[in-house]
């Protein structure tokens, strides 16, 4: 029986696999940026009126975090500590000014209809706090992944939220009619206070989901 | 390799800020004829908007129905929108029906622009629209709802140019011709919008070419 040797540079076979899947899953769900790590929130509660704007802003923050991260882990050998938060700043700061560019180009309505927040994309926290955090320790790879999978955790509570205050101020996801004529509009979930308690409640679901898979677990190896 | 000296940060600095510079010039440059190419779409979207056209689908017909319906005519130093209806076998001559004015100035928040059509014919304010309002969402953006669009339709010239332009009133108190009732919590948006459209408004009544006394060129 042959056993396979490594130099101990690289990973063996599985170690990749197993190391990419908890990433993904910490950042989609274990350390979720918006339910756990309470990051991005500002935007997270301005651009949820609609289900299709909380898409193209995870959309948006994804890719910012992806090519973030890819840069940033591609330079951390030769990146001088002393600038490296300004370095990281720099590098989110042209990818959000090309993703600004794509959409004003390509989707000028849902641009318009993100205004600035598309462009404090730079100063939101995901992005930076996953360079920082993750993408100056680890190879281009995982690093992609980690930014792929905070920016999907991301996506998916924006989206959540989007699709909840949409439904009930509007009777519509995405644009199209759910709920029938006889819905009474309300502007309360389209209102700041709403984006708030629909966010905080979300947050609450989220929790007690995890607390009771967690509970479940320690029952399991109990 | 060292990467602590001052003048190896100085280097990579410069290189980095000189390819994120490219980067998003290139993206600029490359992404601008696309840009201009929506802004123009928006344009005379609005423009067949405001002249009561009917707003075709793609492109192609965009461009079509336009060159087709809308014409720029210069009254002295002002430039007019027309809304001509092509000839036919009974009006040999193609008719101007109404005209159609941009206005802009600074709202409450941003600024806002938009457009203001007048029907020749009824000698009344034909619609307005905006092409670019960004006030406070819930308040001034009501503005741009139809309902308050509605507001300013069938208003007559006449009785504007005698009272000195449109009047944007307390909601619900609008009792004289030229008084239209106000977006309810937006009164810095809705003063505004009236000093916007009387702009517009005395910019046609003020110049003697619109009023037919020097021909236009």
């Amino acid at each position: 029986m042959t056993e396979q040797i490594h130099c101990g540079q690289c990973n063996p076979p599985g170690v990749f696999a197993a190391r990419a899947g908890r990433t993904m899953l910490a950042g989609a769900w274990n350390e979720n940026p918006i339910a756990i790590q309470i990051l991005g929130i500002c935007s997270a509660l301005a651009v949820t009126r609609s289900a299709q704007a909380a898409l193209v802003m995870g959309a948006a923050v994804t890719f910012t975090a992806i090519f973030t991260n890819l840069l940033v882990s591609l330079l951390r050998r030769f990146m001088p500590q002393s600038v490296r938060l300004i370095v990281q700043m720099l590098i989110i700061a042209t990818f959000v000014s090309v993703l600004d560019e794509l959409l004003k180009a390509f989707h000028p309505e849902m641009s318009k209809e993100l205004g600035a927040y598309v462009p404090l994309i730079i100063t939101n926290c995901i992005p930076m706090g996953r360079a920082e955090g993750f993408a100056l320790r680890n190879g281009p790879a995982l690093s992609m992944l980690d930014g792929a999978a905070n920016g999907l955790g991301y996506t998916g509570v924006l989206l959540m939220v989007g699709s909840i205050r949409e439904l009930a101020g509007n009777g519509t996801i995405a644009g199209f009619r759910i709920l029938g004529d006889w819905y009474v509009k309300s502007d309360f979930t389209l209102s700041p206070s709403g984006a708030f308690i629909v966010l905080g409640l979300l947050i609450v679901c989220y929790n007690a989901i995890r607390l009771r898979a967690a509970r479940a677990k320690e029952a399991a190896h109990d | 390799m060292r990467t602590s000296g001052s003048l190896y940060t100085i280097c990579f600095a410069t290189l980095l800020a000189a390819l994120c510079g490219l980067l998003t010039g290139g993206a600029k440059k490359y992404l601008k004829p696309h840009q201009d190419r929506h802004m123009d779409a928006v344009k005379a979207k609005a423009m067949l908007e405001v002249m009561g056209l009917k707003i075709p689908a793609n492109s192609g017909e965009l461009a079509e129905t336009y060159n087709r319906h809308i014409m720029v005519t210069r009254y002295g130093d002002l430039d007019i929108y027309e809304r001509i209806v092509p000839e036919t076998r009974w009006a040999r001559r193609p008719q101007v029906v109404a005209w159609a004015v941009p206005f802009a100035g600074q709202g409450y928040i941003n600024r806002i622009e938009g457009l203001i059509s007048f029907d020749l014919q009824k000698q009344t304010i034909k619609d307005i629209v905006f092409t670019s309002i960004s006030e406070t969402p819930g308040l001034g953006m009501k503005a741009n709802l139809p309902e308050f669009r509605a507001r300013f339709r069938g208003i007559s010239i006449d009785a504007i140019y005698k009272a000195d332009g449109v009047k944007l009133v307390k909601p619900g108190t609008a009792r004289q011709p030229n008084e239209i009732d106000a977006i309810a919590g937006a009164s810095m948006t809705s003063k505004s919008l009236e000093r916007m459209i009387n702009e517009a408004f005395m910019r046609i009544m003020n110049n003697p070419a619109c009023r037919g006394e020097g021909g236009n060129d």
